[in-house]
């Protein structure tokens, strides 16, 4: 709508969820807002510093990993709890679980008899026309008869007081995960009125869902296949499959063989029994299903008909969410149900028949146009939602083309203003638009409702701003009870004797990979970090042109100049870019933003303090912005941060870790990186003749952090043969090579004992080979007297480092890629 | 007329394949115009799992997966059919389009439920209100819904150039109404997605055609190609076939191998495969009468 045509219209007031009709706040508000109003400012602002922090130091996102940005938009919360009178949720309770049980029989009659359709309760066009409806699974019945096996609908309240369902999902629901980081942080923040209000909790939920899905399934794994760190929801993946003590996957990560799925591990194949899923039906099988998915699972559909996997849910529920469905939902309860629809959706009319047509365009002027199969959330990003009003001239004519020619791809929504929830700031409430997203889940006794939800407030006042995409705000949902409050928690210890066992699950090879990479990448930043800190420390002593010509060679050498340069403005420039230029190829920002990624991919894989020691290393706003001008010394505060932040880091995988998989694949990536850095380190030390040897030394020594222990040894006396011996062949300095290689070596034993057979025995002999060459007999004295023999072995340890590389890679994360064929040539 | 018809592709892998899975509509159905004697599908290497489906729209649908590891794929399709000439249309069937938009969107009978399906868009068809005024151009106010579609098979082979170079088995039906060219494929895409856009069920054939040989030379074998068209769902005909590559309805020429919402429903064979890297295709398709003497 262009600006000039019409002021932004308030939106009318709704329900007040706060106060009553005579202004009195309601009764099961009253305690929060008590306790609220008397609190200080400055204590409220506290609590809710402490809940952005909790949320922070968390890792609690939303939205894609942004490249440009370096890091993921955090997750916004509310702390005011929004809170719903035990009578109130009792209704929605009851209307949620029917519409949970009207949803499952409606995906079990469209994908099976069709009777809605045949009797005339459902126009055919609403199923057939669906992009989701998998004509590949018309017939299946997934085991058990369910077909929903979680399910969510967002509420909104009306002026009347009563609630109308905006939006229902069915197939990949999504925002539990979030719901209970929320209550983790609002509990904590609200502790004593948490406890005073009688707040039911979360938890007891899950461990029904979970063993009931369980108990549809044979013997196996149970995972949660996630489309991977790239999703907007991932942070809520890696949550709940830790909280559910899932196996966190991807569809590359699965395997179907003889209809059955596997998930590929470190030790080989292992059955997956159930997937939760959180990928969107039509993705998960490129074979029968989008062909341009690589989110998927080649086969999986054969393996779903077998009955040989449960999937939670089951796939093609899409087309039970569809808005154009919205419209006929009364019916559809009544023919499959035989009851009253308890909670209606918003009014809905499908374009589809000549009166349909007719409502639309009478009602033009007041209403929403959206496509017939379009469920995103109304005015999310993609939406095809339109106001009438905001339809320019030209739009109009064209939408009237369209509910001609084709009125069956369309719906007619009424706007309904959703009620207000109070916002609590400097001392007063001020309210805002919300709804409610409330979670059901199947159990053996029926569906069963999480008792509270995902409660969205709008930034503004206007209607479009209320979906997860467009950033609103969200609040925890609290319902206070009378009866007692159960303490259940899943990380209580459950009743059946646990077997002691010193090993895990084994883990997907995938995620193994990650680890070594964050392995990798840590230490390369850690490194660069070293080298910069050295390099700005001895630019900014000053001294003569040699030392400023070293410098600029070296520099050089970690970043290759089109021409060689030698002056000092050069250098400035260079550094500045290295340490601040996030665009910059391999410079700092670049690589720490690689750490954070990978780190991310293996959320599931880092306990809490892993990952906020890695946030703290990886922190944008550590290091100078690219257009801030900065000098040495904030140069040197930054990088000297990042090197302790680094080292926080190595010390908690050293103190912290179990020796299983996750630590030998991040320690071997480390102990990798680290061999060429030091080889070569030792490389431009050496082939440098810019600045005298002992001076060189000692920048060799202060990079890699060994000048205490070559002083104790060797007082301030630099010379070469020492320093090799140090830094290359002394296996005890934990920053040499060989210390790095014999480290290499027995962690490379200890994955060829943990792994069949065989399949780890070719990367040991290899380290063990390489390990070797600094146990050479007389190699110290050929290398500290021959320069041509010293830069040959450091050749050499560099290639044979990066064979050990391979070797790592080819023993554990062959993973074979795939490709999609077919179709690729036509003729007439 | 009965045919012997023969579709063998060939992949050739520049690294092994360590393992594959693919779904095949390489066999012909049957319709109310053609009758299967015979027909197999004969592969090498040898897979360690076939199945054979009916899909959904009543296709002749394989799955396979190998599990040894290949250099070359090869699969054949071989099956012999009879075909009946294309059906003789009674002009009192010709009513107005606008009426059967109408019947299809109450669609309270089998026919016309079973034809709402393919009043929609599909994965690559999107039907856009320009392909409509397109259509439009044809399918004037009362016109009656058999000519109408004649004429526009004619306007979409007039206007559209016949180019193997410009378009891929996956391009989008909205690229090629705008460059106005394409293979059979494209043609057949553009023809459906212009009645969808009017509100008319439209679906798209793959097949064979049995191409003349110029006078005088004998049949060159392996000349002839996998083809595509479409149909138009009208009332009292049912599915009529038109091919706008050749400007003709499909008849006794034409051998049915599958079809459905688009290309993507009835892909002759398309699959995922393990390592392989870079590979090449070859397609090869015989379609040979059986006259009295060689039968």
């Amino acid at each position: 709508m262009s600006s000039e045509k019409k002021p932004v219209e308030r939106r009318q007031r709704g329900y007040d969820e706060l106060r009553d009709e005579s202004g009195e706040v309601r009764e099961a508000w009253k305690p929060l807002a008590e306790a609220v109003v008397k609190m200080s400012p400055a204590e409220y602002a506290r609590r809710h510093d402490v809940a952005q922090r909790l949320l922070s130091d968390n890792g609690v996102t939303y939205n894609v990993y942004d490249e440009n940005e370096g890091h993921a938009r955090r997750w916004r919360l509310d702390i005011l709890p929004f809170v719903l009178a035990p009578e109130e949720w009792a209704k929605i309770e009851a209307g949620v679980i029917q519409r949970a049980r009207l949803a499952n029989a409606l995906a079990a009659d469209i994908y099976g008899p069709q009777r809605l359709i045949m009797e005339g309760y459902l126009p055919p066009h609403i199923v057939y026309g669906h992009p989701q409806f998998l004509r590949p699974l018309v017939g299946f019945e997934p085991p058990g008869g369910v077909f929903v096996h979680s399910y969510s609908v967002d509420l909104a309240r009306v002026a009347d007081g009563s609630w109308k369902v905006m939006a229902s999902r069915a197939d990949a629901v999504s925002g539990i995960g979030y719901a209970l980081e929320n209550r983790i942080v609002v509990g904590q923040v609200f502790a004593d009125l948490f406890a005073d209000m009688r707040v039911q909790r979360l938890a007891e939920f899950f461990q029904a869902h979970r063993e009931a899905v369980q108990s549809l399934a044979g013997q196996g794994r149970a995972v949660l296949l996630s489309p991977g760190p790239h999703n907007e929801a991932y942070f809520e993946h890696a949550f709940l499959a830790h909280y559910l003590d899932l196996t966190l996957v991807e569809g590359d990560d699965l395997v179907v063989h003889d209809d059955r799925v596997y998930l590929k591990t470190l030790r080989g194949l292992d059955q997956v029994a159930v997937i939760f899923r959180r990928v969107d039906s039509d993705f998960c099988d490129p074979l029968e299903l989008r062909g341009d998915s690589a989110l998927g699972v080649p086969g999986l559909l054969q393996a779903v008909r077998a009955k040989n996997v449960v999937l939670a849910n089951a796939l093609g529920g899409s087309v039970v969410e569809s808005p154009a469905l919205d419209a006929y939902m009364h019916g559809a309860a009544e023919a499959l149900l035989g009851e009253e629809l308890l909670i209606p959706d918003i009014p809905t009319i499908w374009c589809g028949t000549e009166w349909g047509r007719e409502e639309a365009l009478s009602r033009l002027e007041h209403g929403i146009l959206r496509g017939a199969f379009d469920s995103r959330p109304l005015f999310s990003r993609r939406s095809s939602a339109k106001l009438g009003r905001d339809l320019t001239p030209a739009e109009t004519i064209a939408l009237k083309a369209r509910l001609e020619r084709r009125g069956a791809t369309l719906v007619t929504q009424d706007i309904v203003p959703p009620g207000d929830a109070p916002i609590f700031a400097d001392g007063t409430f001020t309210t805002k638009p919300v709804t409610v997203r409330v979670f059901a889940a199947w159990t053996k006794n029926g569906y069963q409702i999480m008792p509270g939800g995902l409660a969205r407030v709008s930034d503004d006042d206007s209607i479009k701003s209320l979906s997860l995409q467009s950033g609103a705000l969200s609040k925890d949902v609290w319902i206070p009870t009378t009866g007692p409050v159960s303490t259940f928690s899943l990380l209580r210890q459950t009743k059946e004797d646990v077997a002691v066992q010193r090993t895990g699950n084994s883990p997907p090879s995938r995620a193994m990979d990650n680890l070594f990479w964050l392995g990798r990448y840590s230490e390369r930043a850690d490194n660069l970090g070293r080298t910069l800190r050295t390099i700005v420390q001895r630019r900014g002593e000053g001294g003569d042109g040699a030392m400023q010509s070293f410098l600029c060679d070296f520099l050089q050498a970690v970043v290759p100049a089109k021409l060689p340069r030698n002056d000092a403005q050069w250098l400035l420039t260079t550094l500045r870019a290295l340490i601040a230029d996030r665009a910059a190829p391999d410079s700092l920002p670049q690589l720490l933003s690689r750490v954070r990624r990978t780190a991310w991919s293996a959320r599931d894989r880092l306990s809490l303090e892993t990952w906020q020691t890695i946030y703290l290393m990886t922190e944008p706003d550590m290091l100078p912005s690219s257009g801030q001008i900065f000098g040495s010394a904030e140069a040197l505060t930054c990088l000297d941060r990042l090197v302790r932040h680094s080292a926080a880091f190595a010390g908690h995988c050293a103190e912290n870790m179990t020796r299983g998989p996750n630590w030998l694949f991040t320690d071997l990536g480390r102990r990798i990186e680290r061999s060429l850095h030091l080889a070569w380190l030792v490389g431009q030390i050496t082939a440098s003749a810019a600045l005298s040897e002992s001076e060189r030394l000692r920048i060799a020594l202060e990079i890699s952090s060994s000048v205490m222990t070559y002083r104790s040894r060797y007082l301030n006396a630099y010379h070469l043969a020492p320093l090799l011996d140090l830094l290359l062949l002394d296996d005890s300095n934990p920053r040499s090579v060989a210390f790095q290689l014999a480290a290499a070596e027995r962690s490379l034993e200890e994955l060829e004992r943990i792994t069949p057979k065989g399949q780890g025995t070719a990367a040991v002999l290899y380290a063990r080979a390489l390990r070797k060459t600094t146990e050479q007999e007389g190699i110290l004295a050929e290398i500290a007297d021959s320069p041509t023999a010293l830069s040959a072995h450091l050749e050499r340890l560099s290639a044979g480092v990066a064979g050990l590389s391979d070797a790592i890679t080819d023993a554990y994360f062959r993973h074979a890629i795939r490709h999609r064929t077919g179709g690729e040539k036509r003729e007439d | 007329m009965e045919y012997f018809v023969r579709h063998r592709t060939a992949y050739r892998y520049v690294q092994d394949v360590s393992s594959s899975c693919h779904v095949a509509h390489l066999l012909p159905r049957e319709t109310p115009h053609q009758k299967v004697l015979q027909a197999e599908l004969l592969f090498a290497p040898q897979p360690a799992l076939v199945r054979r489906l009916v899909d959904y729209f009543g296709n002749i649908q394989n799955l396979f997966t190998i599990e040894e590891a290949h250099a070359v794929l090869e699969v054949s399709s071989e099956s012999r059919v009879v075909t009946g000439p294309a059906p003789s249309l009674d002009p009192a069937l010709d009513v107005p389009w606008e009426d059967v938009r109408a019947e299809l969107e109450t669609a309270r009978e089998d026919d016309t439920r079973d034809a709402a399906q393919y009043l929609f868009d599909s994965p690559l068809i999107t039907a856009l209100p320009e392909m409509a005024d397109y259509a439009e151009i044809s399918f004037t106010p009362g016109r009656g819904i058999l000519s109408a579609a004649a004429d526009l098979t004619t306007r979409v082979h007039r206007d559209f150039r016949y180019d193997t170079t410009v378009t891929d088995a996956y391009t989008p039906v909205e690229k090629v109404f705008r460059i106005r060219a394409g293979v059979c494929q494209d043609l057949a895409h553009v023809a459906i997605a212009a009645l969808r856009a009017l509100g008319l069920s439209a679906r798209y054939v793959s097949g064979y055609l049995l191409t003349s040989p110029p006078p005088g030379q004998p049949r060159l074998v392996g000349a002839d190609a996998s083809h595509a068209w479409f149909a138009l769902w009208a009332p009292g005909c049912g599915w009529v076939d038109f091919d706008p590559t050749n400007n003709m309805q499909a008849g006794e020429s034409h051998i049915t191998a599958a079809w459905g919402r688009d290309y993507s429903d009835v892909t002759p064979l398309s699959g995922v495969i393990t390592g392989g890297g870079e590979h090449i295709v070859e397609v090869g398709v015989d379609v040979v009468p059986v006259t009295e003497e060689s039968a």
